[in-house]
């Protein structure tokens, strides 16, 4: 799990209960004697509660989804794959680009901004994390180059023989140039 | 990073936290958003908590709504079409009435009777004019509370907690549904009290312009007719033209006042009586349609591991209205063709046979009367119109009452069967209730 997942899937249920009461969560009650739950077993609790929720069509209009698959194109630019993945609202450090075994994961986290003054109104944007694998049609390098720009994450992967061509002409940083 | 154990336990706890407000609908004197609409909104269903919120905010911003946009325009728009109709009976029987009144003040036993010709004009022309009155404000009825009642039930809804929890689609819905509920109701009211509550406040009218102004009418009109050869047609006509406008300015003013305070009596009365039903029921309709699936509305866009969810097949209960619609019209237009037409040419036939016997004799027996006492001559085209004033109001009053009994005879004998027949056809092919699972309701 994302190290920062728990903080933001504590401010769904904080949105989710405002929703409901219109008041602010209370404060964390002291830990008491009994076990303390596995991550596992939050995480199964929080999508009961996500499950609930969206059982009221009151609450399902004024709590955003939480998670979400972003939509993405997928081009040849030459010989080379581009990706790209529609994300608003997303930080670069908060995206994970990997390729492997040929296929391409892109995961990541969108934060949410909500104040604790704020409430809910009407949530239709969905946050939380996203996650969109993709196999990758051609021999490709598994070495993405990635930016985000306007919302708009550009992975793009090199061809092998053009990844070859540049490793060749760039020389090593441990090599001395002549 | 590692998670730290105590934000994981946090986590939980307020997981729990929030699943129990959502399991019990929220506390209802909660604060924020709960606040600014009246305490916290809890699910719908369960002891109909949050239904009754919803119900409570929407009737009283009608009620404020309707008070404030209805009444006034309401009773502007009908005290103007009565103003319409009393001109128009007034221009065209104040010569007839003057003249019967006329004749029927020489029939004193010391002669010609003046206190007498106002009597009588005053009755027949009362009457007359109430009558005219009543039925422009019934006709016009639908057509002055319709658009602002639409409007004050439509933004009173738009504007209330039900478009922010519902959406504005259905909001719109549920302000339509509340309209309709109260518009018939409040017509109907209107009219009734209006037929009460102007009787005697134009008959008062009538008298007092003709007390008023007959004598120095009369004498104007006396001089007239002397000096053009004692034609009696020249003093009714001059007696018309004096008393016409005062008679329909005085009564006007009368109606005016008058319907200001019915109108409003009786849109009180419908709030009163009404409302709550109409809004608890609509906006119970719209639940039960959600809840069950109408229309495409999706629940959870979410679509990643811990997304959203989508419920409702999206026609479920469209499809059945429409179809028990459909049958239910089918039903009644069989009954109609058959019997409607059939029914109400008899009637009108029978109507006017027995208004033509009870009084054509007696208007043609008034109207020859009168061309002699009147010393005129027999004028056909005068004959034609006295006759045609005896008769046309009692003909045309004696035929739409039996049209509206045997409609509304009509109405509660077939609507209910083609509604009994076309709902029990829908059971049989499993359509509502039961035969659900085979319109996809699981």
């Amino acid at each position: 799990m994302h190290p920062e997942l728990i903080e933001i899937m504590r401010d769904q249920v904080c949105t989710i209960y405002r929703a409901v009461t219109g008041a602010d969560l209370p404060t964390a009650e002291p830990a008491t004697s009994e076990p303390e739950p596995s991550l596992e077993e939050v995480t199964r609790s929080f999508a009961e509660l996500e499950a609930l929720a969206r059982t009221s069509p009151a609450l399902s209009e004024r709590v955003p989804p939480f998670s979400f698959t972003p939509p993405l194109d997928v081009f040849l630019d030459g010989e080379d794959l581009l990706i790209e993945v529609a994300v608003p609202g997303v930080e670069r450090n908060d995206v994970t680009v990997e390729c492997a075994d040929g296929t391409l994961v892109i995961s990541g986290i969108r934060r949410g901004h909500r104040g604790s003054q704020e409430r809910p109104y009407s949530g239709e944007i969905p946050y939380g994390p996203f996650y969109r694998a993709l196999r990758v049609p051609l021999p490709m390098s598994s070495e993405p180059t990635v930016g985000l720009d306007r919302g708009l994450l550009r992975v793009r992967l090199m061809s092998l023989a053009t990844n070859n061509q540049t490793q060749e002409a760039t020389p090593s940083p441990s090599q001395p140039q002549s | 990073m590692t998670l730290a154990t105590h934000e994981v336990q946090q986590l939980n706890q307020a997981i729990q936290a929030a699943m129990r407000a959502v399991r019990s609908g929220g506390p209802q004197s909660a604060g924020g958003f709960g606040q600014q609409f009246g305490g916290g909104f809890g699910m719908p269903g369960g002891n109909g908590a949050w239904e009754q919120q919803l119900s409570d905010q929407v009737r009283e911003r009608i009620r404020d709504a309707v008070r404030e946009r209805v009444t006034q325009t309401a009773s502007e728009r009908l005290a103007a079409s009565a103003r319409k109709r009393i001109h128009e009976a007034t221009r065209r029987r104040l010569g007839a009435d003057i003249r019967a009144a006329l004749i029927e003040g020489q029939g004193g036993p010391e002669g010609f009777d003046l206190d007498r010709v106002q009597t009588k004009l005053s009755e027949r022309l009362g009457e007359a004019l109430h009558d005219r009155a009543v039925e422009a404000i019934r006709e016009g009825a639908r057509e002055a509370i319709r658009e602002r009642l639409n409007t004050a039930c439509r933004e009173a809804v738009m504007n209330s907690v039900v478009a922010q929890h519902l959406g504005r689609d259905e909001a719109e819905q549920i302000g339509s549904k509340i309209r309709e509920s109260l518009e018939s109701e409040l017509r109907e009211r209107i009219a009734a009290a209006a037929r009460d509550a102007l009787k005697e406040e134009i008959r008062e009218r009538v008298h007092k312009a003709v007390r008023e102004r007959l004598p120095e009418a009369m004498q104007a009109g006396l001089a007239q007719m002397q000096s053009g050869g004692g034609d009696p047609e020249r003093l009714i006509m001059v007696v018309r033209e004096r008393l016409g406008d005062a008679v329909e300015e005085r009564v006007a003013e009368g109606i005016k006042e008058r319907l200001r305070e019915t109108v409003r009596d009786s849109v009180e009365e419908t709030l009163q009586d009404r409302l709550p039903t109409a809004v608890r029921s609509a906006i119970s309709e719209r639940l039960m349609a959600r809840q069950f699936g109408v229309g495409t509305q999706r629940y959870g866009a979410g679509g990643g591991s811990l997304g959203g969810q989508q419920f409702g097949a999206g026609t479920v209960s469209g499809a059945m209205t429409d179809s028990l619609r459909e049958r239910i019209a089918e039903n009644f237009r069989e009954r109609i063709d058959e019997e409607m037409s059939e029914r109400l040419g008899s009637l009108i036939k029978e109507r006017l046979e027995s208004a033509q016997r009870e009084r054509l004799g007696e208007a043609v027996r008034g109207a020859l009367a009168e061309q002699m006492a009147l010393g005129g001559g027999f004028d056909a085209d005068q004959i034609a119109e006295a006759v045609r004033d005896r008769i046309a109001d009692h003909l045309c009053d004696t035929v739409a009452h039996g049209i509206r009994e045997r409609l509304a005879e009509f109405l509660r004998e077939h609507l209910t069967a083609s509604v009994r027949s076309a709902v029990s056809q829908s059971a049989t092919r499993g359509e509502t209730g039961a035969g659900a699972s085979t319109m996809g309701l699981h």
